[in-house]
């Protein structure tokens, strides 16, 4: 997906989200989230990248249900290019030839939230912060792309993973929300066959990461 | 590989030198009557002369892998002209696409479909279509430097070794490498030098011959046309004569240079591996003509190790070193690479030709094992298996192309610039056809020897230098991690890690490939 469509799916998305008034029933918003992704892959990320961590951009729609219950689709890029390596004695030697690493999950979720409600008997104000946990599953795709390279040689795979997530919403406007998400991926064997891997070198194999984001949610 | 004393040996019945205690301290042995003489003479490719052997020691393609080769949404197409607007809306509807837009400095549309259409099909939909002139995916062009040089088609050991691929990545390296070629000189400028030829004894046949003395004889000399260029050559140093022009007297440094860095792509003669970089020719090795004329010095332990240091203390990063003895080991050429690799120099090392003469280890490339930062070369024929001489041991780390014209004729072997040697050993054909030698006639001479598979390594690295990796252990680390592996699996006697792969070790490593 290159990235004018992905924000046009994204802008989609929140253009799509429509309020729903009925708190009580089913509700339907959209979001949009910004964050960073520090990747399991450290060693190898940083290899290449310079730094384990990025930025990554996402976003999608969720339903709430009954319950306090919420389940969401999403989906997030995180693209970077950075060089090709020769690792020798710990030491990382730069080669001078670009390596752009494309991840982009796909995730469904299903969080609860926690929404306090006056007890009975009880004056008090609701809380205007709502916790929320969930998790769930997803499919990353993952390409990596060097300036040089042959067909054969560019990586393109989509792996499956699951992943935990938390975080506290609270209302900034009638229509608009503000999260801030925390999750944890594991995306088990993604890479690490091939001889020229660097995830191989360091035995890094989970495409996976910490991702901790602040989530526009449009809707009510 | 050569000799550290040129084959025979040689009487000079006139003692030109007296004994010399210090080098250094020397006066200069010889003069250039002129620093001009007329460019080199090119007498072409010598592919029909008979297989030269290897130096003897008397002691001792690649095409683009299967795959996507074209972009994925989007294709390239022409109308008519004066198709309507309306009617290629409705072409467009065949193939789902979307939009279409006009590039600058193009006179066909790019029509943007969707990502999970493919484009082949959908090009060939379109290409039916009475308005449409043509269609096409739009294919992905990949640079794939195949040099222009006339003579390279004869150049099989490069391909061997997927250069052109390994060229698209780094270019022939920069002038910022400066490769240090050990050897018998490099002919890197022109002159003329004036000297006495004294008459001399044979004992190499088996019949002592003597050669008449020449007289007072001016020797023209001149830089070898492909591989002379502006800056081209810097620090230039020579131990056997103790002065600061290496002259080459034989032509096997020159040939051994002109496989690192013959100048490439420029229209003439053959290719080079490391084209780009600056060549410091550093004489340690003598030859007939140095003995002939007198030549104050020979190329022996001292000699080499001291040519190593220099060379390492005027900034070469690369030490090629197509050179070897039998014998006894060298503790002092043993410390003079150490030397080297230790101050940030890498060191290739001839393996040796003597594997039909008892195989017996050879100095210094044993000592590469030992030492990380410096390989020992073996050498291989276009079949990609070991040449017949190529020797063989445990301290072989590497092979790459030495040539094998046993097995494969005249053109089997390695070819570069360098003398015609019809006019340099004068000597060949017997005192009756002897004269005076001409160092300013060049052909393309194919020659084969561990010597010609070391410029490759030399190369090799400097193309690795440049491009990033600045460790000489490192850089032989990632030689040997990339090698193809050939003969036994693993590390072999033979060929070491295996047989160079130049380009899957300037790509190195990605994250998941």
């Amino acid at each position: 997906m290159n990235r004018a469509a992905f924000a046009g799916a994204v802008a989609f998305l929140l253009a799509a989200a429509v309020p729903c008034r009925a708190q009580n029933g089913i509700t339907l918003r959209g979001f949009a989230d910004a964050g960073l992704t520090i990747f399991t892959a450290s060693q190898s990320f940083k290899a290449v990248l310079g730094s384990p961590a990025g930025a990554v951009f996402g976003g999608g729609l969720e339903v709430g249900l009954r319950r306090n219950l919420v389940l969401s689709v999403g989906a997030s890029r995180f693209s970077r290019t950075g060089q090709r390596v020769f690792v020798f004695q710990d030491q990382v030697f730069k080669l001078n030839e670009p390596d752009t690493i494309t991840v982009t999950p796909f995730q469904v979720s299903a969080a609860y939230r926690f929404i306090t409600r006056p007890r009975p008997g009880r004056v008090s104000r609701p809380s205007r912060f709502t916790p929320y946990a969930g998790g769930g599953l997803g499919w990353y795709r993952f390409s990596e792309t060097s300036a040089h390279s042959t067909a054969d040689e560019d990586e393109k795979t989509t792996n499956a993973g699951y992943h935990v997530l938390a975080g506290v919403e609270t209302p900034v406007r009638r229509w608009m929300a503000a999260a801030v998400d925390a999750q944890w991926s594991i995306v088990p064997n993604a890479f690490g066959d091939s001889t020229s891997s660097l995830a191989r070198l360091y035995d890094e194999h989970d495409l996976g990461g910490f991702t901790l984001s602040v989530r526009i949610i449009v809707g009510q | 590989m050569f000799l550290f004393k040129s084959a025979g040996v040689l009487t000079v019945l006139t003692l030109a030198v007296g004994i010399v205690t210090a080098q250094d301290s020397t006066p200069r042995y010889r003069t250039f009557i002129s620093d001009t003489t007329l460019p080199g003479v090119d007498t072409g490719m010598r592919d029909k002369d008979a297989p030269r052997p290897p130096r003897p020691n008397p002691t001792d393609v690649i095409t683009r892998a299967s795959g996507e080769a074209y972009l994925r949404g989007s294709i390239a197409v022409k109308f008519r002209p004066g198709t309507a607007p309306a009617a290629e809306r409705l072409m467009m509807d065949r193939v789902g696409a979307t939009t279409m837009e006009a590039p600058p400095y193009a006179d066909f549309q790019i029509v943007n479909i969707d990502e999970n259409t493919d484009p082949e099909t959908a090009a060939a939909t379109l290409a039916r279509q009475p308005d449409v002139e043509y269609a096409q995916a739009r294919y992905k062009i990949h640079p794939m430097f195949v040099p222009n040089d006339p003579l390279y088609s004869q150049q099989w050991n490069f391909p061997a070794i997927d250069m052109e691929h390994a060229w698209d990545l780094n270019p022939g390296a920069a002038s910022s490498i400066v490769v240090a070629v050990l050897d018998t000189g490099v002919a890197y400028r022109n002159g003329v030098l004036r000297r006495d030829v004294p008459s001399w004894r044979d004992f190499f046949g088996s019949n002592l011959v003597t050669y008449p003395a020449l007289g007072t004889v001016d020797i023209p000399f001149a830089a070898a046309p492909d591989l002379a260029g502006p800056n081209r050559f810097v620090a230039p140093r020579d131990f056997i004569w103790n002065d600061t022009d290496p002259l080459d007297f034989d032509g096997h440094g020159t040939h051994v240079a002109g496989t690192i860095g013959q100048l490439t792509n420029n229209g003439i003669g053959v290719a080079g591996m490391a084209f780009n970089v600056r060549i410091m020719p550093v004489k340690v090795i003598d030859s007939m003509w140095d003995g002939i004329l007198g030549s104050p010095f020979e190329g022996t332990d001292d000699v080499v190790a001291r040519g190593v240091r220099y060379a390492v203390d005027n900034g070469a990063k690369v030490l090629n070193m197509s050179i070897g003895r039998s014998g006894a080991p060298s503790p002092l050429l043993q410390e003079a690479i150490i030397y080297a690799t230790s101050h940030g120099a890498f060191v290739s090392i001839a393996a040796g030709n003597d594997f039909e003469r008892g195989n017996p280890a050879q100095w210094p490339a044993a000592y590469a094992p030992s030492i990380r930062g410096a390989v020992a070369v073996a050498a291989t024929g276009r079949d990609r298996q070991r040449a017949y001489y190529s020797s063989t041991g445990s301290f072989v780390e590497l092979a790459a192309p030495g040539g094998n014209q046993r097995t494969g004729g005249t053109t089997g072997g390695i070819v570069q610039q360098t003398y015609d040697f019809a006019f340099v050993d004068t000597f060949a054909n017997g005192p009756t056809r002897y004269g005076p030698p001409r160092f300013d006639i060049f052909s393309y001479q194919f020659l084969q020897g561990t010597s010609m598979s070391t410029p490759h390594v030399a190369g090799f690295a400097a193309l690795l230098m440049q491009q990033g990796i600045t460790s000489p252990a490192a850089v032989e680390a990632a030689m040997e991690q990339f090698a193809t592996d050939l003969g036994t699996p693993g590390v072999d006697q033979q060929y070491g890690h295996g047989l160079i792969n130049p380009r899957a070790s300037l790509r190195g490593l990605g994250l998941a490939k």
